[in-house]
C-alpha cells in the first residue's frame, strides 16, 4: 500500500508555528514595554540591599560626670559564607569554621550560641521542652509545620539531632575529647545559621561579641580564613555595676516585638534598653541608626556600596545620683546586712524555725544553713556527674540521690494516701508542694486556659492553706486539668492520669535542680552533710582559695574548721548576704535632697553586672537567686512601711481634729475598743499618757490606735470605712497613693482599705516601695514640699550643648498646722538623739566637726509569722535645714534598729567622707531591740 | 540563483541523487544569524563567569557544525539513512549507557564522558529518531495498513521516551515526543485519530495541572508539582522554586525596548549579578532580553521563526515522504524546542530545563542541529533539482 501524500501538513504545522512567535512577541512586549519600568524598578530593589551601621549610645553619668554607663569600641567575631557550592567548597568552608570555632575557643571566648542544643559537659542536651523543643526540632529538620514531624524525630536525641545536621553539613565527626564534642556543635550551629542566612549572605553571622585583642591577633594571623572578619562595633560598659544595676537596668538585642512597634526605628541586631533608665531613657539615649545601601549578587554576597548614611550619636545623660554616695550606700547596707547574718550565726543549733512565740531576738542562724546554702547557690552540683568529679563531691552526689530518693518516697506517698493540708505539712514539705505546683503550672501540665478560676478547691489551693496537694491534683486530674500528651499518657481514666502525673512529678520537677535548692538546706541540717564535707567541694570547685591552716583544719576534722571557715568567707565578704539566702537577703535605701526633690542614690540589693547580661546563663543564674537582684529592691517591692506611717496618722488627726498636740492618751493595757484588741509594742508594759511629740518619739501604738479609732468616729459611730478613707485621703496628701516619680519602673503602692486602727501604726494592707517613702519623708524633712522625684539631672548632646534640663517637679505642698510640724520634727529629732548610733554624724572637721542634729523615724513590720519582721528607718538631717533625706528598708532584717544604723552611717559619711574607712572597719552591730 | 539552477541543471542526470548544489540561502544566513547571536550572549556569559573556555568550545563546535552541515547539504539523506535499523539501536543504547555509566550532575545523568568532553545521548536521540522513522515508516509503509505502522511507530517511540525521562528529563522526553508527533502527522495520521487523541490530550492535560493545584493526590511528582504551581504563582515561589523564572522574568522585563547593551558591568544587570545562574544554558534567553531588549528579542524569534517555516516549506515542497519526515522534523525540533524555551524563561509555561537550539551553550546540541539541517539542505538542493528537472521536461 502507498501512503497518501498530506503535503499541506507541514504549511498548516508552520502556520502554527508563526502563531507560537506571535504570542511569544506579545508576551515579551507585555513584558518589555507594558512593564518594563515596573521590572526595571523591582531589578534594582532586587540587587540592593540596606545594612544599618549601629549608633553610638549616648552615655550615663552621675550629678559630678562620672561614667557610669559608657560606650566602648568592641569587635565582633563574624563570618560570611563566601564560598561555592562544590563539595571541596563545602570542606572549605567547614575547614574555615572550625579553625575560626578553635581561636575562639582557645581564647575563652563566648560563642554566640541561640540554639537548642548545647554541650554539659558530657553530652549534648536540649535546652527548650514542650512547644519550644518541638518547634526547634521542625526547624532543624526542615518542616514548616511541627506536625511533619515522624515519631523517630520526636523521638530523637541531642546527639542525633548534631550527627544528623554534622552529615547534612558534611562535617567529619571526629570526637576525641570533649573540646572535639563543643568544636563539633559549634560547627554545626554556624553552619545552620549560616544556611538561615543562605539567601542574604551580606548579613554577616556573628560568631562572638567583644573578643579580646588575643583573639583579633590571632585571627588576623591566619590568611587563609575567607569570609571571616572583625567587624567594629559598640558595647556598652557599666561602671561599678552592681551598685547601679538597679538605676541603669540594661540593654538586650531588639525583640522582632520591639521592632515592630517602633516600625523604622530598630534593625535587626540593635540594642535596646530593656530595664531601668537604659529603657525610661531610650529615645534620648539610642541616636539614629546609619545605612549603607550594597548592591549584592544572586547569593546575597556583597559586590559594591550605593550609598552611605552616617549614623547619628545617642545623647548623654545626668542624672541626679551621687555615684560615691550611691557606691558608699551599697556597701554600709551590705554591711549591715552582713554584720546581723554574723551577730546571728552559730553552730550550737542545727535547724531553727521561727514560730508565732519566736521572740526576734531569739532568732538564730544555724551553720546548717550556710552550708546548705552554700550547697544550693554556690556549689556547681552538676559537677558531680562529670567524670572529673573529686572524691567528696562523689560522696556529696550519693547523699544527694539517697536524700532525693527518700523525699520522692515521701512525695509520692503524700500525693497517694497521706494528702495532709498544705498547713499542716512540716515547712520542708510544704516548699516542695509549692516548687511542684508552680512547675506544674509553669510547664502547661495543669492547662490555664481549661482551670475554672471559680472552682473551690483551686481557689483553696491557690489562695487558702488547706488543701493537700495530692488532693488538688487528684481534683486537677477529674475535671480534665491535665494535659496528657505532657505527661505520657491519654487515658481518659481519672486515676490512671493521676498515676502518670504523680509519676511525672518525680520524674520532672522532682529532679530539678532548683527542687535540688531547696533539698539541700534541709540535707545539710538533717546532718546528712557535713560543713567539712561542704568546704571540701568548695575546695575541690576553687570557688575560694582558703588558708592553708583552714584547708589543713577542714581535712583534719578539726571541730569548728568549717564552721570558722565560713564565718571567715562572711566575715571577707567572699560570701554575701544576697549570695546566702539568709535573712536578710535583700535590702534598698533611697537619698534624696530635700532643697529639689532630686535623688541622691537609689540602692538596691543585691545589685547585678549589667556587663555580664548579654552572657549565655547570667540572666538564668541570676533570675535563680532567691534574693531577686533582678527586681528593684527600692522601687518594685512593697512592704507595710510600721510605723514611719505613724506622722500620716498624726497628720489626719491634727488636721481633723480628734486630736491635738497637747491630747494625751494613756497607753497601758490593750487597745480594748475593738476585738481582737491590739497592743502596743511595749505591752505588758505600757508608756502611760503620752502625746504626739512623745508619741512619735516613742513610737507609741497605743496613741496612734486612738487616733486611728477616732478618725472612724467622725461621722458619729466608729466606721471602719470612714477612718480608713479619711487617713487615705492624708496618706495621698503624702503622695503616698501614687509612684514616687522616679523615671524607672516602680510598682503602685496600696494604702490601706480595712482595719483602721492597724492601719494607723503601718499595718493592715498597706503597701509602699522605698522610693515612694522617700517622697514622703523628703515631704515630713521640709515640712510640706511634696516633689516628684527625679534622677534626672540633664541631657546633652555629644558636643556638650544641653538639650534638657530636668527637676523634681513639686507638688500641692503638705499642708498641716504648725503645731503638727514642730510635734513631729521634735519627736523625730529625739528618736535620732536617744540613739547612741547618730552621736557619730558630724560634720567634716573643715565644717567645725560639730554634731549633725538629725531626725528620724524607725518602722518594723510583721508580714510573716515564719520570717523576721522588716526592718525600716525614715530620717533626715540637719534638722532645721535638711540637706538630705534618706529612707531604709531591710525586708526580713530583724529590728528597725538595724534600719537606723545604716542610715545613720549614710549621714555620717554625707556630712563627713573622710570617716567612711572608721565605718567600714567598725564591727559594732548594736543588739536586737525590741519595739519598732 | 541563477548560478545555482544551472548547477542543479547540471546534475540532474543523476536521478535520486543529489547533485552537489547550492542550500537554501535563507535557511543557511539565519541559521548563522541565529548562531551568530548566540555566540555574542555567550560571550557575555563567559566575560563574567570569568569561563572563556565555554566562548572558544561554543564558537569550535559552531565551526565543527557548520562544516558539517554543509557536507552533508551534498549527501543525498536517503544514503544514510538506510542505516536506520543501526540509527535506533544507536539511540538506545547510548541512552542505556549514559543511565549506567553517565555522568551525574545535580542529580541527572545526562551526560556521557568521552576524554575531556561531554557528550549528551538525548541530544543525538533526536536527530536519530528522526532519521530513523523517515525510513522506517516509508518501510513498514509499503508492506502493512496505516494504522498498524503508526501503532508500531508508537511502540518504538516509547523505550526512548522513558529512557529519557529516567534520567530524569522531562523536558527532553516531552520534545521527543513532540518531534515524533509531528513525524506521524505529516506522515498521514488519520484525521479521525488527531481529533479522538486531541480531544483525550486537552481535558487530560487540564485536570493533570489541576489535581497539581489543588494538592493531594497528584499524577505529578512533587518536585514537578511545586514547578506547576510556582509557574501559576511565581510571586508565591520568589525564593525557591520560581526563584530562576522570576529572576529571568525580571531580567527580561527590564530590558525594556533597546535593552542594556552588550557592555558587562556588574551592577547593572542581573547577568552581571549572577541572579540568573547557569545562564549560558537553558536561561540564555534571559540575557539577550536584558541586554537587547524587545528588538533583540523580536529579531530572535523572527530567526527561529524563518527557520522553522524555512524548514516546513522545504518539506512541502518535497515530494517524498522521506524527505518531508525528515525537514518536517527538524522543523519541528527547532520550532518547538525554542518555543518551549523561551516560554520557560518569560513565564508563560513551567520552568522546564530545556536549551534554545543554535543559542544555548551546548555541543552536542549544536552540532546534531548542524546535521539535522545539513540533511534538510541536501533536500532542498534535492527539491531545487527536482523542480529544474521538471522545467527541462
Amino acid at each position: 500500500m502507498k501512503l497518501p501524500n498530506f503535503r499541506s501538513r507541514p504549511i498548516f504545522l508552520a502556520f502554527i508555528s508563526v502563531l507560537m512567535a506571535l504570542t511569544l512577541v506579545g508576551r515579551l512586549y507585555y513584558l518589555q514595554i507594558i512593564r518594563g519600568a515596573e521590572f526595571t524598578q523591582s531589578f534594582e530593589e532586587s540587587v540592593s540591599r540596606t545594612v544599618s551601621i549601629p549608633a553610638k549610645r549616648g552615655r550615663i553619668l552621675d550629678r559630678n560626670g562620672n561614667v557610669i554607663a559608657d560606650t566602648q569600641a568592641s569587635q565582633n567575631v563574624t563570618i560570611v559564607d563566601t564560598t561555592g557550592n562544590s563539595s571541596a567548597e563545602n570542606d572549605r568552608l567547614n575547614r574555615i569554621i572550625q579553625k575560626t570555632l578553635g581561636i575562639l575557643l582557645d581564647n575563652d571566648e563566648d560563642f554566640e550560641e541561640d540554639f537548642g542544643i548545647s554541650w554539659n559537659g558530657s553530652g549534648y542536651e536540649f535546652n527548650y521542652d514542650g512547644f519550644n523543643h518541638l518547634r526547634f526540632l521542625a526547624d532543624v529538620y526542615g518542616y514548616p509545620l511541627i506536625d511533619t514531624l515522624t515519631p523517630e524525630q520526636r523521638e530523637s536525641s541531642a546527639e542525633d539531632v548534631v550527627f544528623m545536621l554534622a552529615d547534612r553539613y558534611r562535617i567529619p565527626r571526629d570526637m576525641n575529647t570533649s573540646k572535639d564534642s563543643i568544636l563539633l556543635l559549634d560547627t554545626v550551629i554556624t553552619r545552620y545559621r549560616l544556611a538561615l542566612n543562605a539567601f542574604q549572605k551580606y548579613i554577616p553571622t556573628v560568631l562572638a561579641r567583644n573578643v579580646g585583642t588575643d583573639t583579633v591577633d590571632a585571627i588576623m594571623a591566619e590568611s587563609d580564613l575567607d569570609g571571616i572578619s572583625i567587624a567594629n562595633t559598640y558595647k556598652r560598659v557599666y561602671n561599678d555595676s552592681k551598685y547601679m544595676s538597679g538605676l541603669t537596668g540594661y540593654i538586650s538585642l531588639v525583640s522582632a516585638k520591639e521592632m515592630e512597634e517602633n516600625e523604622g526605628v530598630y534593625d535587626a541586631g540593635d540594642y535596646v534598653g530593656k530595664v531601668g533608665l537604659e529603657a525610661s531613657m531610650e529615645e534620648t539615649l539610642r541616636g539614629k541608626n546609619g545605612y549603607r545601601e550594597i548592591s549584592v549578587d544572586n547569593l546575597g554576597r556583597e559586590k559594591s556600596e550605593i550609598s552611605y548614611t552616617r549614623p547619628q550619636d545617642g545623647n548623654d545623660v545626668y542624672l541626679t545620683i551621687d555615684s560615691d554616695l550611691q557606691k558608699t550606700v551599697y556597701k554600709l547596707l551590705e554591711k549591715t546586712m552582713r554584720d546581723i547574718i554574723l551577730s546571728k550565726l552559730t553552730d550550737s543549733v542545727t535547724s531553727f524555725e521561727i514560730t508565732e512565740e519566736t521572740d526576734g531576738s531569739d532568732i538564730l542562724i544555724p551553720a546548717a544553713d550556710v552550708y546548705g546554702s552554700i550547697l544550693s547557690y554556690i556549689i556547681d552540683r552538676d559537677h558531680f556527674d562529670s567524670e572529673d568529679a573529686s572524691e567528696s563531691e562523689e560522696q556529696m552526689r550519693g547523699i544527694l540521690q539517697a536524700y532525693l530518693e527518700s523525699v520522692k518516697e515521701g512525695i509520692r506517698s503524700e500525693l497517694r494516701a497521706g494528702r495532709t493540708p498544705f498547713n499542716a505539712l512540716t515547712p520542708e514539705y510544704q516548699q516542695y508542694a509549692s516548687y511542684i505546683s508552680r512547675a506544674l503550672f509553669d510547664r502547661g501540665v495543669i492547662d490555664t486556659s481549661v482551670v475554672d478560676a471559680d472552682d473551690e478547691i483551686y481557689r483553696e489551693w491557690t489562695g487558702g492553706s488547706t488543701e493537700s496537694l495530692g488532693g488538688f491534683l487528684y481534683h486537677a486530674a477529674a475535671e480534665k486539668w491535665i494535659d496528657r500528651s505532657l505527661i505520657g499518657t491519654d487515658s481518659e481514666d481519672t486515676d490512671e492520669v493521676f498515676e502518670a502525673l504523680v509519676q511525672y512529678v518525680l520524674d520532672e520537677p522532682c529532679e530539678d535542680y532548683s527542687f535540688g535548692n531547696i533539698m539541700c538546706k534541709y540535707i545539710c541540717e538533717s546532718g546528712a552533710a557535713s560543713g567539712e564535707l561542704v568546704c571540701r567541694i568548695l575546695f575541690d570547685q576553687e570557688i575560694f582559695d582558703p588558708a592553708e591552716s583552714e584547708r589543713d583544719g577542714i581535712e583534719s576534722g578539726r571541730r569548728g574548721a568549717a564552721f570558722d571557715y565560713v564565718k571567715r568567707l562572711i566575715e571577707n565578704d567572699d560570701l554575701t548576704p544576697g549570695d546566702l539566702h539568709l535573712y536578710p537577703f535583700c535590702g534598698s535605701i533611697v537619698v534624696t535632697d530635700p532643697r529639689d526633690g532630686s535623688v541622691l542614690a537609689l540602692v538596691s540589693y543585691p545589685g547585678y553586672d549589667c556587663n555580664r547580661i548579654q552572657e549565655s546563663g547570667y540572666i538564668d543564674m541570676i533570675s535563680a537567686n532567691p534574693s531577686r537582684p533582678l527586681l528593684n529592691h527600692a522601687t518594685q517591692q512593697r512592704y507595710a512601711p510600721g510605723s514611719t506611717f505613724k506622722m500620716v496618722t498624726a497628720a489626719a488627726g491634727i488636721s481633723e481634729g480628734v486630736v491635738t498636740r497637747s491630747d494625751t492618751v494613756n497607753c497601758h493595757d490593750r487597745f480594748d475598743k475593738i476585738d481582737p484588741s491590739p497592743a502596743c509594742w511595749i505591752y505588758p508594759g505600757g508608756h502611760g499618757y503620752m502625746n504626739m511629740q512623745n508619741a512619735i518619739t516613742n513610737s507609741c501604738n497605743m496613741y496612734f490606735y486612738e487616733v486611728g479609732y477616732r478618725l472612724g468616729e467622725l461621722g458619729g459611730s466608729f466606721s471602719n470605712d470612714d477612718g480608713i478613707q479619711v487617713l487615705s485621703e492624708y496618706a495621698a496628701m503624702y503622695g503616698l497613693d501614687r509612684k514616687s516619680g522616679v523615671e524607672i519602673e516602680e510598682a503602685e503602692p496600696s494604702v490601706a482599705t480595712k482595719d483602721v486602727v492597724r492601719a494607723s501604726i503601718g499595718q493592715s494592707n498597706n503597701g509602699y516601695t522605698t522610693a515612694a517613702l522617700a517622697r514622703y519623708v523628703t515631704a515630713v524633712a521640709t515640712q510640706g514640699d511634696l516633689y516628684d522625684l527625679t534622677l534626672l539631672d540633664h541631657s546633652q548632646d555629644k558636643d556638650g550643648n544641653v538639650l534638657e534640663q530636668y527637676s523634681a517637679e513639686s507638688l500641692d505642698p503638705v499642708e498641716v498646722s504648725d503645731d503638727y510640724w514642730e510635734s513631729i520634727s521634735e519627736g523625730m529629732r529625739r528618736v535620732c538623739a536617744n540613739n547612741s548610733a547618730f552621736n557619730s554624724v558630724r560634720y567634716s572637721e573643715e565644717d567645725g566637726s560639730g554634731r549633725v542634729s538629725a531626725a528620724g523615724k524607725t518602722g518594723t513590720a510583721q508580714q510573716s509569722l515564719s520570717a523576721p519582721n522588716h526592718a525600716l528607718f525614715l530620717g533626715y538631717a540637719p534638722v532645721d535645714d535638711p540637706e538630705i533625706a534618706i529612707a531604709v528598708c531591710i525586708p526580713n532584717g530583724y529590728s528597725s534598729s538595724y534600719a537606723a544604723l545604716v542610715a545613720s552611717q549614710v549621714m555620717q559619711y554625707y556630712f563627713d567622707p573622710d570617716s567612711l574607712s572608721g565605718i567600714l572597719s567598725s564591727n559594732d552591730i548594736p543588739n536586737y531591740t525590741n519595739g519598732d | 540563483m541563477i548560478q545555482m539552477n544551472n548547477r542543479a541543471n547540471i546534475n540532474s542526470t543523476v536521478k535520486n541523487t543529489v547533485k552537489p548544489g547550492w542550500p537554501d540561502p535563507v535557511l543557511f544566513c539565519c541559521t548563522l544569524l541565529l548562531n551568530g547571536m548566540g555566540l555574542v550572549s555567550i560571550n557575555s556569559v563567559a566575560q563574567v563567569a570569568g569561563r572563556n573556555a565555554i566562548l572558544v568550545r561554543q564558537a569550535c563546535g559552531s565551526a565543527l557544525g557548520i562544516v558539517l552541515m554543509i557536507v552533508l547539504s551534498q549527501i543525498d539523506a536517503g544514503k544514510i539513512t538506510r542505516y536506520w535499523k543501526f540509527f535506533y539501536a544507536a539511540a538506545i543504547l547510548s541512552l542505556l549507557f549514559v543511565l549506567f555509566f553517565g555522568v551525574s550532575v545535580g542529580g541527572a545523568r545526562r551526560w556521557i564522558a568521552v576524554g575531556g568532553l561531554t557528550f549528551q545521548p538525548s541530544e543525538l536521540a533526536k536527530i536519530l529518531l528522526i532519521l530513523f522513522y523517515s525510513e522506517f515508516i516509508i518501510i513498514l509503509g509499503k508492506k502493512y495498513n496505516r494504522t498498524l505502522v503508526f501503532v508500531l511507530s508508537t511502540l518504538l517511540i516509547l523505550p526512548p521516551f522513558f529512557l529519557i525521562l529516567k534520567e530524569p528529563d522531562l523536558s527532553t522526553s516531552i520534545m521527543i515526543f513532540l518531534i515524533f508527533c509531528v513525524i506521524i502527522f505529516v506522515a498521514g495520521l488519520d484525521r479521525k485519530i488527531i481529533a479522538a487523541v486531541t480531544a483525550a490530550a486537552i481535558p487530560a492535560l487540564l485536570i493533570i495541572i489541576y489535581t497539581a493545584v489543588i494538592g493531594g493526590f497528584s499524577f505529578l511528582g512533587e518536585y514537578q508539582r511545586q514547578r506547576i504551581l510556582a509557574w501559576l504563582h511565581p510571586e508565591d515561589y520568589a525564593n525557591s522554586t520560581a526563584y530562576q523564572t522570576m529572576n529571568s522574568m525580571t531580567a527580561i522585563g527590564s530590558g525594556q525596548l533597546i535593552g542594556k547593551g552588550l557592555h558587562v558591568e556588574d551592577a547593572d544587570t542581573l547577568l552581571g549579578t549572577g541572579f540568573i545562574s547557569e545562564s549560558q544554558t537553558d536561561f540564555i534567553f534571559a540575557v539577550i532580553g536584558e541586554q537587547l531588549g524587545f528588538l533583540g528579542c523580536c529579531i530572535m524569534i523572527f530567526l527561529i521563526s524563518a527557520v522553522t517555516i524555512r524548514c516546513y516549506m522545504i518539506a512541502s515542497k518535497s515530494k517524498s515522504l522521506h524527505d518531508r519526515i525528515i525537514a518536517s522534523g527538524m522543523a519541528a525540533w527547532i520550532g518547538f524546542q525554542s518555543y518551549l524555551n523561551i516560554g520557560v524563561t518569560t513565564g508563560l509555561l513551567p520552568n522546564t530545563g530545556i536549551p534554545l537550539p543554535f543559542v544555548s551553550y551546548g555541543l552536542t546540541s549544536l552540532i546534531c542541529l548542524y546535521a539535522g539541517l545539513g540533511f534538510v539542505q541536501s533536500i532542498y538542493i534535492k527539491n531545487q533539482s527536482a523542480d529544474s528537472d521538471a522545467e527541462a521536461r
